[in-house]
């Protein structure tokens, strides 16, 4: 389904870098209170929620949280 | 990166991302024959491109090379500002 390929899709150039806050951005990732991860909960555990406003709550988070993060 | 190098990537890049668009764009225009053979002209550019790149600077897509050469270092995210 997916393929890696080895290099960027578009040429990168950062004017001023900023290694704190890309650290900020990059733990909303993959770090332990990650927004994705986070979001990947909720979308599977909405499955198992007995509670019909709890499986709409779970369902609009988890859908609003991956669309900006998924870009 | 040396400038070579960045070059030559960025040509290939621009060659892969012509044929995509042309590509999709037969998605909708299938019977679009100017579409049709410029598909194939970058195709064509982005494979000898890719050649030429992978001979010099080692694997960028698989199944180019032996896994030692596909590991090695840089990775596109590891560059230093000139």
């Amino acid at each position: 389904m997916w393929s890696y390929n080895k290099k960027l899709q578009y040429p990168v150039k950062i004017k001023n870098p900023n290694p704190k806050f890309a650290q900020i951005i990059i733990s909303q990732y993959g770090g332990p209170d990650g927004e994705m991860a986070a979001s990947l909960r909720y979308l599977s555990q909405r499955y198992s929620m007995p509670y019909p406003e709890l499986k709409g709550l779970l369902t609009d988070i988890g859908t609003s949280v991956s669309k900006p993060t998924l870009l | 990166m040396d400038k070579c190098r960045e070059a030559l990537l960025l040509k290939l890049s621009a060659a892969q991302f012509a044929a995509w668009e042309m590509h999709i764009f037969l998605d909708t225009h299938p019977n679009n024959r100017e579409a049709l053979e410029l598909r194939e002209k970058y195709t064509k550019e982005f494979n000898e491109l890719k050649r030429e790149y992978e001979t010099k600077y080692g694997p960028l897509y698989y199944p180019s090379g032996t896994p030692n050469q596909w590991l090695a270092n840089p990775w596109p995210w590891d560059y230093e500002e000139d």
